[in-house]
């Protein structure tokens, strides 16, 4: 921000006849800088109420203004700011920090009316502390990093709020603000445990938030971090809950401080809404969501960015844009690298997935690998991917061995996507007693499968009527509603075409499906467009691609135009090995 | 609203701009002395404005010319010189056994530097940067450059209401200067004595640098103006002496060179000289080089 201050020039000589004179200059400050207010190195000349405020919660403004650059042939004669200025002016750039105002729309501004403007805010104290706390939860305040303290304290809490590390607090707390920081961040912890559901992250929240200074910007982060932790478990139900405790923090911070809200709309504290969108299948809300966040990720720190990078590639993954998925993913993968962020094994997992249905078994397979690698702790859901990439390349005996391996891993864990592999490999050797059994073991839990579950019980049930087992038909289109239910809208054409006879008579069913693809179809275009990322070819199942070769079919009545791209469909495609082999 | 007259005057050889072979070591300086109108014109019914209309007490050969009428440092220096009476000089205590001309030199020059109605501030250089870096070899737009950036510092200091009229003195030019060739004034038909100056250019270069310089600082340079003595002051009345206030300037010349010029005949602490209020800078501090 350029303010034009006022300077006193002194006279070439000290003279009876000549008097100091008042010039203004304009000035661009450095960045303020924020520290503790009992390591201020030395108080400024005089306050104002901004800096008691700030004092009250333990935090100190720093600005050294250079000195007045002035023209010849007055350079050289001693000038000074006028020190009324001066005070406006720290005050000034520590509060457009904070975003406690906005900035002056002309440039230069005279501080006094800027000034004016601060002085008029309402309730002040808490204002400014909830403007603090945000700023160093968001990580846009410039810190004196020069003290071990303030140090110490910023990566811990990156570390803690974004990167989704297990915190280290530091010991010492320095102030109320980053007392109450400290206590967010044991919250956080125990978000990660994990918490059981909704009502045990209330439970945590009401026992946390009760000693807390800001409990607006505490409660936007305990709440973002804990829809991620619902999410990641599968608790989108419960997700959706903490999502809206969380905007509902963000409406009331945003209610107080105007001005933050462009920076809540930018730094990814509304990235939930696309993740909980995609979730729950609805990928045109999810990928405008992204689309509009796009813009302003160059502004975001690595960590933020590249686990953006990946959460779209999840939805592009899901409507078949691969190519620009895995872009995305190949992005994030090396630039969380050279971070050594702790979630790379997520996205090696999805850039696995990727290869996996563009038909690259080897690079699945060494993607998956990897991932395995660098998990912590080997999970058995990385183990049963390894199992599909070799059985979709034709290594069923290796693909045994790691659905065998994903069995020891979890041993008491009823895994859906594991009997999914089962039923393929009993399919593909023609196995048809065992995938009976299969069929007997598995049933009552099939039917009590829900949200993403619907897709693998769909698989099993595909593969029963696949190797013609009784009554399937019924199966079939339970399947079919259920997919279409929780959106799986392309998955659904895969049952659709064996549980009905031709398009017409699954006509119900299809127009659901077929608006759907509409809307996803058009949302792919748009962010892809935004985003200059390639498309898919002609022959992959995306939303416009089978939007097409679906009213041929439903011209011809007939589903013979959809075979090829049917065969695609993953996890489908793992039955399609039975029939056609590898 | 007060009205200020700065008037002045040049020291050292300035015809040298224009000369590659003349030795570089040597000096140049410019300076004004500003004063509100009224204390001009006060000064003239004064003991001290009335012994500076009058020369200096010099010995007759010294006193030839345009110096035979008038109040001038120059010839007493040449005198000064002669008679090997020159040194280091006090502000406070007259020469030892100075002789007439001697001791009313250093009472003008004391009464100059510690006027409290009177400020003096000038500039001085080398030879070789003026005429490489402030001049291009033309010794009126040198000193006009320096006149303007000297009235534009001052203006400030003087308070709003002020409006400063700035006389630079008044220079002749060898007939083949270039100033004079610039000038163009061919129909001069003689050719071997010095001849008006490119006054005209010195006055028009001053405005332009003072302007620009108040335009950087945003300081409104509209009271500002150049002009010979008559032309500024042709309206206001009653009159002021121009000869008195040429004798001052040239007294404020001469405070410069005798705190910053090693040879000039009679030195000044430049220090001591700055206590006082008498402030003189470098070319290239004045002018930001």
């Amino acid at each position: 921000m350029e303010w034009t201050l006022s300077v006193t020039l002194q006279p070439p000589q000290a003279h009876p006849a000549l008097r100091p004179a008042r010039v203004e200059r304009r000035v661009t400050p450095p960045r303020v800088m924020f520290t503790l207010a009992r390591l201020q190195a030395a108080a400024p000349a005089a306050e104002t109420e901004l800096d008691g405020v700030l004092a009250k919660v333990g935090f100190a403004v720093q600005l050294a203004l250079p000195a007045p650059s002035l023209p010849a042939p007055w350079h050289s004669l001693a000038a000074a700011y006028d020190s009324d200025t001066l005070t406006q002016v720290r005050a000034l750039e520590a509060a457009l920090a904070l975003r406690l105002i906005d900035t002056p729309r002309r440039s230069p501004a005279a501080p006094q009316d800027a000034f004016q403007r601060l002085c008029a805010l309402q309730d002040l104290p808490t204002l400014a502390t909830e403007a603090v706390t945000f700023g160093l939860l968001n990580g846009c305040l410039e810190l004196d990093l020069s003290h071990a303290v303030i140090a110490d304290w910023k990566p811990a809490i990156h570390g803690s709020v974004h990167q989704r590390l297990d915190s280290v607090i530091p010991r010492d707390r320095g102030s109320a603000v980053l007392q109450g920081i400290g206590v967010l961040l044991q919250a956080l912890d125990k978000l990660r445990t994990p918490v059981g559901g909704i009502a045990d992250c209330k439970t945590l929240w009401s026992d946390c938030s009760a000693t807390l200074p800001a409990p607006l910007a505490c409660g936007l982060v305990f709440w973002a971090e804990a829809t991620y932790c619902l999410s990641e478990s599968g608790e989108h139900d419960d997700a959706q809950i903490a999502l809206e405790n969380q905007q509902a923090c963000a409406t009331a911070l945003c209610t107080r401080l105007p001005v933050l809200l462009p920076v809540l709309d930018t730094g990814l504290w509304r990235h939930h809404l696309g993740r909980l969108a995609y979730y729950a299948g609805e990928f045109d809300k999810a990928l405008d969501h992204f689309a509009s966040e796009w813009r302003t990720t160059n502004s975001l720190d690595a960590t933020r960015r590249l686990r953006f990078y990946r959460h779209v590639a999840n939805v592009l993954t899901d409507i078949g844009e691969l190519p620009a998925a895995a872009k995305l993913i190949e992005d994030c993968r090396d630039g969380q690298r050279e971070i050594d962020d702790p979630e790379l094994f997520k996205s090696l997992g999805r850039l696995g997935e990727i290869r996996l249905r563009s038909g690259e078994m080897a690079a699945a397979t060494e993607a998956f690998e990897a991932s395995l690698a660098a998990q912590a702790q080997p999970s058995d859901q990385t183990t049963v991917y390894l199992g599909h990439a070799n059985l979709l390349a034709g290594a069923t005996d290796t693909a045994a061995r790691w659905y065998d391996e994903a069995e020891r891993t979890a041993p008491s864990r009823d895994n859906p996507y594991l009997w999914m592999g089962r039923a393929a490999l009993h399919l593909i050797h023609r196995e048809r007693a065992q995938l009976q059994d299969l069929r007997e073991l598995t049933a009552d839990d099939c039917a009590a499968l829900r949200g993403a579950r619907v897709l693998p019980a769909a698989v099993l049930a595909c593969s029963y009527a696949m190797a013609d087992l009784p009554n399937t038909q019924e199966l079939l289109i339970n399947a079919v509603e259920r997919l279409v239910q929780n959106r799986y809208l392309i998955e659904a054409l895969y049952p659709l075409a064996i549980a009905y006879p031709t398009p017409s008579a699954a006509d119900s069913c299809l127009e659901p499906i077929v608006q759907g693809l509409e809307k996803w179809s058009q949302a792919a275009a748009r962010f892809t467009g935004i985003a200059g990322l390639p498309r898919a070819t002609l022959a992959s199942p995306t939303p416009a691609r089978l939007l097409a070769v679906l009213a041929e079919c439903r011209a011809r009545d007939d589903w013979e135009p959809l075979s090829a791209l049917r065969r695609q469909i993953y996890p489908f495609s793992l039955l399609e090995v039975a029939r056609t082999g590898a | 609203m007060t009205v200020w007259l700065a008037v002045g005057d040049e020291a050292g050889n300035w015809d040298d701009v224009d000369r590659d072979d003349s030795p570089t070591g040597r000096r140049l300086a410019v300076a004004l002395v500003a004063a509100p109108l009224n204390v001009w014109r006060d000064l003239q019914y004064e003991a001290m404005g009335k012994r500076l209309c009058r020369p200096l007490p010099l010995p007759e050969r010294y006193c030839r010319g345009k110096d035979a009428d008038r109040h001038h440092v120059m010839p007493a220096l040449r005198w000064l010189r002669d008679t090997g009476r020159t040194g280091e000089w006090s502000l406070d205590e007259p020469p030892d056994a100075a002789p007439p001309p001697e001791r009313q030199l250093w009472e003008h020059l004391t009464w100059l530097a510690g006027e409290r109605r009177f400020v003096t501030c000038g500039a001085w250089e080398a030879l070789a940067k003026v005429r490489v870096r402030h001049g291009g070899g033309d010794a009126a737009q040198a000193l006009g450059v320096a006149y303007g950036h000297l009235a534009a510092m001052l203006l400030p200091f003087l308070g709003t209401d002020a409006e400063l009229l700035v006389a630079p003195g008044p220079r002749s030019e060898p007939p083949a200067s270039l100033p004079r060739q610039r000038a163009a004034f061919h129909s001069e038909a003689v050719v071997d004595q010095r001849i008006h100056g490119d006054h005209r250019g010195l006055v028009s270069r001053a405005q332009d640098a003072a302007q620009a310089a108040c335009s950087r600082l945003r300081w409104d340079a509209s009271r500002l103006k150049f002009g010979t003595l008559r032309y500024l002051l042709q309206s206001r009345r009653p009159r002021t002496d121009y000869g008195l206030a040429s004798a001052v300037a040239d007294l404020g010349a001469a405070l410069v060179c005798a705190a910053h010029f090693p040879d000039y005949a009679v030195r000044f602490d430049a220090a001591r000289l700055a206590e006082r209020g008498v402030c003189a800078l470098r070319f290239d501090t004045l002018m930001g080089s």
